[in-house]
């Protein structure tokens, strides 16, 4: 027994170390970069560096380009039964709207060729003459009609919401339409561009049913959907008759992959071309990639912590600017985010229409919050809760890093992660979020409006408690006209108004990252996650 | 999350075990134990754990929650740039990951553990009431049992969370009640086939009170598998636990736990290995103790299986 | 017999009342889908008042479930408020992928589970059994979701061998079954050990030695034999372990399965599709179940039916 007793030791310790000799051994073999498919693992855990890059293999098929997507399958491609990134992600290539939003996220002439304003409440639209959807059905101002009259009649469209200022839509000829509103909508324009508002073809919607369409989409875009399987991928074909002209590459195939590990393994298998939304704590391994280029863009996403300001000691500016003063912003975008990130001095992004330049955030000086602190009369070692959503990996992080900045002024942080629908839908709604929450919101048209309506104005769904008569104020004047620069200025008096508020704790406008391979030209990485493909194309 | 897969169900498929008078008292026990290569090791790796647990106060370098950003992701000290004061380097948030597994063995043990007696206490008497009275307590206590089996462990855990909160002790309901259904079924089979022993149905006729009957006779012969399904569930719970921090439904990832740092450190594995990987271990050689012991105390209690 | 079989499928309609109820109110005490479909909208008062009443969200609960439960007697459980699209029909789109990984993971799982059960009855107390043990108490000792991301970065990234991820063929079966199958293996592995060790030890055997007969021959394919009834018992009881191990998978080898189906749902808190994946699945479960117990009394006589269970 004795024996057997030893040997069996033996075995089982070799096998726990040839599990960590595994891992070691793997994470030192992946900085060495030995190039194409000859990459052996096999190194001492001992000999190498933490800059761990994997090396990509080259191209598989340069047929089909592969793209690996992490927003996951929008699940219909109905323009007006869906509400995911996901969707815009990928069907911008296959519908256009009247207006074009593109990457540099400027307004331009999509469908319609010009728009004039007749009166506040009415606009009229030329249409782009020889457009056909991608069966061959001629676009025209029925189909305008069509769109937005499935659209206003669909009491379930999570769409609706936003379209909601439209009237009806007046066939004028062909290519005239009007839009009479029922109310004045300055950002309508923009909104035009959105998801709702993409153009649909009324025959084969009539033909075919809306399931159908949901599942085969025809657009006018410069890609059409070939195969579409549901949860894994998405086939593209090439539509020759793009009013922008034909797309030079014919097949591209978009891949369903939610784990962040699985797509920048997937780029390290070679096997894709273009991975979407790479974690800042994976950046570097594609910068040191030979075969992939890293394409940073600033998001108009934010991240901020917002006070509850009907709880003790959240009540109070005095607090509230002090745990501003005490969290080093800086620190965090350079540290955990790798740097990929901008600072905000308010809740929205540097190309959000409203957004003041000249203001700056809130230094980081831990001496001031303290006296701030004891002015409010805060013991030291008073203990506040910050809920967030668990699922977030990257604020996670940053919720640590706060928690031991606001340790140095006294401030015990009890950090609280939540399920993602419960936060947001129940814990935020009903004031349950703890003394403070995270927040983070994608401001998708660019116009401080829509964020400053939900986040400001009391009794909103994520705003159960706060308000101020003079940001309401502000916030009327900007929203009743068509003038821009009236607007600008409520919106800079608004900004100032809030960072002396101290409502929140703005935190950082996050990059989002892409990996691309080197070899792909006329790539634009998209700001708000709308890919444009036409314009992509191979290099040699 | 990490699959009800488990050495739980794995007795169901068993006959229920004839209670058998045989050797016990704790020398045996050890005997026996010292005598059998994967019990010790399991009982060995248990054991470490504990040590961990009880005195990591004394044992840990460092803080397991303090340390600051811009020592963040060092590497473990045998590697280029390592810092010796971090044998097994720093976390994103600069920590100490030593310290941090080995305060983590508390949470863990803790989870595992309490969450087994929750599910003890509430299956054992579902168990003993169904298999003695039969008829339709047993038929209803036992289909309120399969509906349990059957319902999606995510949604509970998600039900539980959204309406009590996350936390340690959450995650302890979460599993506990997640798991009680095994308990109470494996004991009512086992209280089924006692029900028609000799001594049992001699208690009976001679006009013993129920309780007397079923905490007397009853409930000793189901002590061991119980003990057995509970050693090796507590492996399970743990993984379960692990996986829920991989949904994010987990515990503050500032309090030192090897699931959240499993989950939270899968995104390093390639950049910053030590992050994700040491945790691991940690956890799979504790699970496997664990494993390895109820082995080998099944093979103990229950020698006919054998 | 027939008793029997009437008597358990009332049971099963039973459990699937209770399950249809638990799962309808706990989807709907942990959240409503109207400000997630309106988050990249304009969620505001109006807006989440008006889409909660198309919805039918604002019917009492009691109507609701109503709804519900007459669609779900004819398999129609609505459609989804993501998509628009029936539930049914996405639950079919995705059963095959599902299916396939399930088929997967058993095929490993067995595969593994033989080899190592017998080799370790027979050299039983060695260091082989030993280490048959352990392996199969290593494949229970990791969180699945970390073992298959090491699969991945092992072979797929370092040694360029399987495909990462996706549904492409047999090949991108591969490592997600086998991370299934692993599992599995382990705790089938003791079974057949056991039931090796039982025909190890029986009478039988010593007088099919005694008269000379190939007695290797003899003791495996008695072991095959008496360890098969114990091992489909197992698979179907494991059969929901199965499942829940498929739905995290699912998630790490982007497997196109109802498994991320029911996670996205759950994410959404897409109710109809919530409703009809739980349903759906716990029916699969009590059938699985069902017929392992039916197949368990019709291969061998001796199993008392009615008694137990």
């Amino acid at each position: 027994m004795n024996k057997k007793h030893w040997l069996s030791v033996l075995a089982l310790t070799s096998v726990a170390g040839l599990l960590l000799a595994g891992c070691g051994g793997g994470a030192s073999g992946s900085s060495s970069s030995g190039g194409g498919g000859a990459n052996a693992p096999a190194q001492n855990a001992a000999s190498n560096s933490t800059a761990a890059s994997g090396t990509s293999k080259p191209a598989v098929n340069s047929n089909t380009l592969v793209i690996a997507d992490g927003l996951g399958d929008p699940q219909s491609w109905d323009p007006i039964a869906t509400f995911v990134i996901a969707w815009g992600e990928i069907a911008n290539n296959i519908f256009d709207g009247l207006v074009y939003r593109g990457p540099d996220l400027k307004i331009q002439p999509g469908l319609a060729t010009s728009w004039t304003y007749k009166d506040p409440k009415t606009l009229e639209f030329t249409l782009r003459k020889g457009v056909k959807f991608q069966d061959g059905e001629p676009f025209n101002a029925e189909a305008v009609k069509f769109t937005f009259d499935r659209l206003l009649a669909d009491k379930k469209s999570p769409q609706l919401s936003n379209y909601t200022s439209i009237q009806s839509v007046q066939v004028v000829d062909d290519y005239h339409v009007i839009f009479h509103l029922k109310t004045v909508d300055p950002v309508l324009i923009t909104k035009l561009a959105g998801y709702g508002a993409m153009i649909v073809p009324p025959q084969y919607i009539k033909e075919h049913g809306d399931s159908y369409f949901a599942n085969h989409p025809i657009g006018t875009g410069a890609y059409q959907v070939v195969d579409y399987k549901p949860g894994e991928s998405v086939t593209l074909k090439a539509n020759p008759d793009y009013w922008r002209g034909a797309p030079k590459i014919q097949n591209i195939q978009i891949k369903f992959v939610p784990d962040a590990n699985t797509r920048m393994s997937m780029m390290q298998a070679g096997t894709v071309d273009i991975v979407e939304d790479v974690p800042p704590a994976q950046a570097q391994m594609v910068k040191s990639d030979p075969n992939f280029n890293l394409d940073v863009a600033g998001s108009p996403t934010v991240s901020e912590i917002r006070f509850d300001t009907s709880k003790p000691y959240m009540n109070n500016v005095d607090v509230r600017q002090a745990i501003n003063y005490a969290i080093d912003k800086n620190a965090i975008i350079q540290k955990v985010l790798n740097g990929y990130g901008q600072p905000v001095s308010t809740f929205q992004g540097a190309q959000s229409f409203g957004n003041d330049p000249n203001l700056k955030p809130y230094p980081y000086d831990p001496q001031k919050a303290e006296q701030l602190l004891q002015k409010a009369g805060v013991p030291k070692g008073t203990t506040l809760t910050l809920t967030y959503d668990g699922s977030d990996s990257t604020f996670s992080e940053v919720a640590q890093a706060v928690q031991e900045e606001l340790q140095q002024v006294g401030l015990n942080l009890k950090l609280q992660p939540e399920d993602t629908n419960t936060f947001y839908n129940q814990l935020i709604p009903q004031g349950k979020a703890g003394d403070m929450h995270e927040f983070g919101w994608g401001g998708w048209t660019l116009d401080f409006d829509n964020t400053a309506e939900l986040l400001y104005s009391k009794g909103q769904f994520w705003n159960p408690d706060f308000s101020n008569p003079q940001i309401t104020a502000l916030l009327n004047q900007e929203r009743s006209t068509n003038d821009q620069s009236v607007r600008q200025q409520a919106f800079y008096k608004m900004d100032q108004l809030l960072q002396q508020l101290a409502v929140e704790v703005p935190l950082y406008q996050q990059d989002t990252i892409w990996a691309v391979r080197n070899s792909i030209q006329g790539w634009v990485t998209p700001p708000d996650e709308r890919m444009d493909l036409w314009d992509l194309s191979y290099s040699n | 999350m990490n699959a009800q897969l488990s050495p739980v169900h794995a007795t169901d498929g068993l006959q229920p075990v004839v209670h058998r008078r045989r050797r016990s008292g704790i020398a045996y026990f050890f005997t026996r134990l010292l005598t059998n290569t994967g019990g010790l090791i399991g009982a060995i790796l248990i054991l470490l754990a504990a040590v961990c647990a009880v005195f990591a106060p004394w044992i840990a370098p460092h803080d397991p929650t303090a340390g600051t950003i811009l020592n963040r992701l060092d590497p473990p000290v045998w590697m280029k740039g390592g810092d010796p004061q971090f044998l097994l380097g720093t976390d994103p948030v600069g920590r100490d990951v030593l310290s941090r597994i080995i305060w983590g063995a508390r949470d863990s043990l803790y989870i595992g553990i309490s969450s087994i007696v929750l599910s003890v206490v509430i299956g054992v008497p579902v168990g003993l009431l169904a298999g003695y009275f039969g008829r339709w307590v047993d038929d209803l206590l036992m289909r309120i049992t399969d509906i349990m089996l059957t319902f999606p462990f995510i949604l509970l855990a998600i039900l539980v969370m959204a309406l009590f909160g996350t936390g340690v002790n959450k995650v302890v309901i979460v599993l506990g009640i997640s798991g009680w259904a095994s308990f109470a079924r494996v004991v009512r089979s086992q209280v089924l086939s006692l029900r028609e022993q000799e001594y049992v149905m001699a208690a009976t006729i001679i006009g013993a009170p129920t309780w007397r009957i079923i905490f007397r006779h009853l409930f000793p012969g189901t002590i061991s598998p119980i003990t057995v399904i509970a050693t090796m569930n507590i492996a399970v719970n743990i993984l379960l636990a692990s996986g829920l921090s991989f949904l994010g439904l987990g515990v503050d990832p500032s309090i030192p736990d090897w699931g959240g740092m499993l989950a939270s450190g899968q995104i390093y594995l390639t950049t910053a290995w030590w992050v994700d990987v040491f945790p691991g271990v940690a956890l799979m050689l504790t699970v496997l103790g664990f494993n390895l012991f109820g082995d080998w105390l099944r093979d103990y209690l229950e020698p006919q299986d054998k | 017999m027939a008793r029997y079989i009437i008597k358990r499928l009332l049971h099963t309609v039973i459990v699937l009342i209770g399950i249809s109820l638990i799962v309808f109110i706990t989807i709907r005490l942990t959240g409503n889908p109207v400000a997630a479909m309106l988050q990249n909208g304009t969620p505001s008062k109006q807006a989440i008042a008006q889409l909660t009443a198309a919805l039918g969200l604002n019917k009492p609960l009691i109507v609701q479930y109503w709804i519900f439960l007459r669609g779900a007697v004819t398999l129609n459980f609505g459609t989804s408020y993501a998509t628009g699209q029936p539930v049914m029909q996405m639950i079919m789109q995705r059963m095959g992928a599902t299916a396939e990984l399930a088929v997967g993971g058993i095929i490993v799982g067995l595969v593994l589970a033989f080899p190592v059960g017998i080799a370790s009855a027979i050299w039983r107390g060695t260091v082989v059994d030993l280490f048959g043990r352990t392996f199969a108490l290593l494949g229970i000792s990791f969180p699945n979701y970390w073992l298959g991301t090491m699969f991945i970065l092992i072979f797929s990234v370092w040694l360029h061998l399987l495909p990462v991820a996706g549904d492409n063929g047999f090949v991108s079966l591969v490592l997600p079954s086998v991370t299934l199958g692993l599992i599995l293996a382990g705790i089938l592995a003791r079974l057949v050990r056991s039931s090796m060790l039982d025909v190890l030890s029986a009478q039988y055997l010593t007088t099919a030695r005694a008269k000379g007969l190939h007695w290797w021959r003899v003791t495996i394919s008695h072991a095959l034999r008496n360890a098969l009834l114990p091992t489909i018992t197992m698979i179907g009881l494991q059969f929901g372990g199965l499942l829940g191990g498929i739905v995290i998978l699912e998630q790490v080898f982007a497997w196109p399965g109802i498994g991320q189906l029911v996670i996205k749902a759950i994410d959404q808190r897409d109710y109809p599709v919530v409703q009809g994946v739980v349903l759906f699945l716990a029916f699969l479960l009590i059938l699985v179940n069902l017929v392992t117990d039916l197949s368990y009394a019709f291969v061998d006589p001796r199993v008392r039916i009615g008694g137990e269970k």
